[in-house]
């Protein structure tokens, strides 16, 4: 992995960098993921919310009660609806605060490996979860 | 078999006739940014098979052919929804995520395999293609 990371949405009008290494990379199998992402699973870093930095663009910002009951904000791409990251984590003290990416809109994903599965009980059966992966049925505690 | 889904926020619903027994798993580039994972996974359907309820909003890229490629996607939750290949004149893409029991789609075919992420393994006996089928 070659820092900063950089990533943006499909039709390039967002764009952002990273620059320090993720704390966590993980699988979102929950059923919200599977609809916005109109995939399998939604994957993420996590980084210091510090480290993140809009580069080109201006987000539409969507917030939405998740499963877990928890408030999330969206960033997406006004032009391709593109989700490229989240809002900054609330709640969390100033400088603690982390941000999720969506992993998919990195330039480079070759190192790119999650480690963890959240919400496996409404993962698709034809996914194959790598061994050695930690695996929660829902959210970790 | 007829299927329901739509997007995140309900502002688009769909519903339409489809085959879901055997889907197409991509790999590729834009499809992972266009859902910002690792795949998309897909099921075409003719355009007088599907029924549309609220406004998409569309982004015009060029696909692996070379030919245009149309992504509707909800604009108020962003929501990826269809895509509209130039390849495949009258007929719509829908994306099994936006399903409402997306269980019901069984992949069928794997492509763009050379863009895979090296973890991903897709279970079942089926083709994998490292480019476009065929």
């Amino acid at each position: 992995m070659k820092l900063p990371l950089t990533g943006g949405c499909l039709c390039g009008a967002l764009r952002y960098e990273v620059t320090e290494p993720p704390v966590m990379t993980y699988a979102c199998h929950c059923s919200d993921c599977q609809r916005i992402t109109s995939s399998a699973f939604s994957l993420a870093i996590t980084v210091p919310d510090a480290a993140f930095r809009l580069t080109n663009g201006e987000p539409r910002v969507v917030e939405r009660v998740a499963d877990s009951g928890r408030t999330v904000a969206r960033w997406l791409c006004p032009e391709c609806g593109c989700w490229i990251a989240g809002g900054p984590q609330p709640g969390a003290a100033r400088g603690q605060r982390i941000r999720r990416v969506r992993a998919g809109t990195l330039d480079d994903r070759s190192w790119l490996r999650p480690t963890a599965h959240f919400w496996t009980r409404s993962k698709q059966p034809w996914v194959v979860l790598p061994e050695g992966s930690q695996i929660f049925e829902t959210q970790p505690g | 078999m007829r299927i329901e889904g739509g997007c995140l926020c309900g502002a688009v619903r769909y519903a339409a006739e489809a085959d879901p027994s055997s889907a197409t798993v991509c790999h590729c580039r834009d499809c992972q940014k266009f859902t910002g994972s690792a795949f998309a996974t897909l099921v075409a359907v003719p355009k007088e098979a599907l029924t549309l309820n609220g406004t998409l909003k569309t982004f015009s890229g060029l696909g692996g052919s070379g030919k245009p490629i149309l992504r509707l996607f909800c604009p108020e939750c962003g929501s990826s929804i269809a895509e509209e290949p130039g390849t495949r004149p009258g007929m719509v893409i829908l994306n099994i995520g936006t399903f409402d029991n997306p269980a019901l789609a069984k992949p069928g075919r794997e492509i763009f395999r050379d863009d895979a992420l090296p973890w991903i393994e897709v279970h079942g006996d089926i083709p994998r293609f490292a480019k476009r089928a065929g």
